[in-house]
């Protein structure tokens, strides 16, 4: 997975460090081999360690003799000189060091314990491990297992049964280790992009609270699809912000690209793919210039072409569940429109629980408030927008659900939902965040400052 | 001494200050929080050992063969009734694990108790299962088991 993921990072992200490609790779890996896995399974093969291999060998063939070239200093500005004193940089370390301990417990060690990961997730990678998913197996016809969700996408067991196949066992136990990659790689991934953008110290502290999230740690290596649809979310949120500020072609095909992982993650991912869309088709610079109104239509186009195959595969599948996608109409809406304030309560309770988030949720209005002048900068009303949208992307469905009891619904789920949306939570947090100057109350030399980033306000 | 116009700069020290120690207090409340879910608590031990119990039962009790899972006493248990029959046919795929008649929906708890009577041995073999495991919850929060071999007519 990592080399597959480490060719595609050398394919779009040219010239940068081999670290930053690894951080990469390790994001992209499970999603691309997933999905070349389930390119394979659509033709009729199910994953066997040959087929792995091929995949395998096709990419690092790549990776060795594919020369992209170089791009120049994507920022007009030079990156921010700003560094971090020692006792700053170890308690980040230290605390990333911990999220890092406890999900490698969690992956390598405790077995497979939450509910939707066993029922849903880890039985469908034991089927298509077993099975192509053409002819379509059984298993997705049989209602007496609707409670698998037999609509879901596949990317996640896709996953699975990769590793089933490559062991040569059912129960072989590793079915949560792609997650572990997945939780450091995205890590990275911020870091390495927050450290361009607003130098080492506050790249060092977003990571750090993104990677303590107690409910990502929850989750990060629990076999649950979250940590996969959070990770790609979280790349796809910078590649478009590397977009915004280089208009590399190449970032916004990784977006795509990750989009596409989103899509056949979960049906999240498809609100949140969308979300990007509106995001990259407003925000860009001179939005309504041709280039990038067909760069915006073009990105629209590959997440859906990555997409069109789970919708006619899924095609004539029994809808068992809550099948959300036939309720959402407008008059569905409307009818349960006082179900609106019940469920923004529900977010605001959650996001202010500290044994959920910490002050994850009360961060970004803190620094909004001590940077306020970095509001009016492109990436930071972006990472705003995406937030907002997303937020209110997911309100709809809890309008609508035929749940009963709409609370055990909003307390099963809310804090899985809202994890999705963590990393843009410690992007807006430190890109809004004023320079965090921790070397002691001392002032500087008359006309002496940092080199302007690109992202610096005026 | 601050010099003029400087005091603008100790304020932006004080803003960069402020964001850090609210990282710190932020990153510190979360690692209490999942230290004290991971390790005071019964949370993730808890049902480690048991679905660890639960695997090695249904395990050994089918023994490689497809089993018709008869639940009884779970009326007021009715997500422990759930759970036990999710991971059932997770531990023990891709043999059947059947409570039901083809065609009957099972994703609320109520699906599944309503649609689990006791099967005999020619239904068993029709169905291409091999064996009954009849799982009973007593009063007193204990589990009791039954292996019936199918017979036909049995």
């Amino acid at each position: 997975m990592l080399v597959v993921g480490y060719s595609t990072a050398k394919l779009l992200l040219g010239s940068r460090s081999i670290l930053e490609k690894l951080s990469w790779g390790s994001v992209l890996g499970p999603g691309v081999c997933g999905l070349c896995m389930i390119g394979c399974s659509l033709a009729g093969k199910s994953p066997t360690r040959g087929e792995i291999g091929w995949i395998t060998a096709i990419f690092a063939a790549i990776m060795m003799y594919a020369k992209p070239k170089n791009r120049g200093q994507t920022s007009a500005a030079a990156p921010p000189a700003q560094t971090a004193p020692i006792w700053w940089i170890v308690l980040c370390i230290a605390i990333i060091g911990y999220g890092i301990y406890v999900t490698a417990v969690d992956a390598l060690v405790t077995p497979l314990i939450e509910w939707d990961a066993y029922s849903d997730w880890q039985l469908k990678a034991k089927v298509l491990a077993l099975h192509a998913l053409v002819p379509r197996p059984e298993f997705f016809s049989d209602v007496r297992l609707s409670f698998s969700h037999l609509r879901y996408p596949l990317l996640v067991p896709m996953i699975g049964a990769g590793l089933h196949a490559m062991t040569g066992k059912l129960d072989d136990g590793l079915e949560k280790v792609p997650y572990l990659m997945v939780y450091m790689g995205l890590g990275a991934c911020v870091f390495f992009a927050l450290r361009k953008w607003r130098g080492v110290g506050l790249a060092l502290g977003a990571t750090a609270l993104l990677m303590s999230c107690p409910t990502m740690l929850e989750y990060a290596a629990s076999g649950l699809a979250d940590m996969a649809l959070t990770a790609f979310y979280g790349c796809a949120i910078i590649s478009i912000l590397r977009w915004q500020e280089s208009g590399d072609w190449r970032e916004l095909a990784l977006a795509s690209l990750l989009g596409g992982c989103m899509c056949w993650t979960k049906n999240e991912g498809v609100a949140m793919a969308l979300v990007n869309a509106i995001v990259i088709l407003l925000f860009t610079p001179r939005p309504l210039k041709p280039r990038n109104l067909l760069a915006a239509a073009m990105s629209a186009l590959v997440v859906f072409l990555i997409y069109l195959p789970f919708l006619l595969w899924a095609r004539g599948l029994p809808y068992t569940d809550e099948n959300y996608a036939q309720r959402l109409t407008l008059s569905g809406i409307i009818q349960n429109l006082p179900r609106f304030g019940h469920i923004v309560t529900a977010i605001a309770s959650s996001q202010a629980d500290w044994w959920l988030w910490g002050l994850l949720w009360f961060l970004p209005l803190l620094t909004a408030v001590l940077g306020w002048k970095r509001l009016f900068t492109r990436p930071v009303a972006t990472l705003w927008a995406l937030l907002l949208l997303q937020l209110l992307a997911y309100i709809p469905p809890y309008l609508v659900t035929d749940w009963g009891d709409l609370n055990l619904l909003l307390s099963v789920s809310m804090s899985r939902l809202l994890m999705h949306a963590t990393p843009a939570v410690v992007m807006l947090v430190a890109m809004q965040s004023p320079d965090l100057n921790l070397h002691g109350i001392k002032l500087r030399a008359p006309g002496s400052r940092h080199p302007q980033s690109a992202y610096d306000p005026p | 001494m601050v010099e003029g116009g400087s005091l603008f700069r100790w304020f932006l020290r004080i803003l960069g200050w402020t964001v850090a120690a609210a990282i710190a207090v932020s990153a510190g409340l979360s690692i209490t929080s999942d230290y004290l879910y991971r390790y005071h608590s019964d949370d993730i031990q808890g049902p480690a050992r048991n679905f660890h119990n639960l695997d090695n039962f249904f395990s050994a009790v089918a023994d490689g063969h497809g089993i018709f899972l008869h639940l009884t006493g779970f009326q007021n248990h009715k997500i422990l009734a759930m759970m036990t029959y999710m991971r059932a046919v997770y531990r023990l795929y891709p043999l059947p694990v059947l409570t039901a008649e083809p065609g009957v929906r099972i994703i609320t708890l109520d699906e599944l108790l309503d649609n689990n009577p006791d099967r005999d041995g020619t239904w068993m073999i029709d169905h291409g299962v091999q064996r009954e495991i009849s799982l009973e919850f007593n009063e007193s929060g204990e589990f009791s088991f039954r292996v019936i071999p199918a017979h036909p007519g049995g």
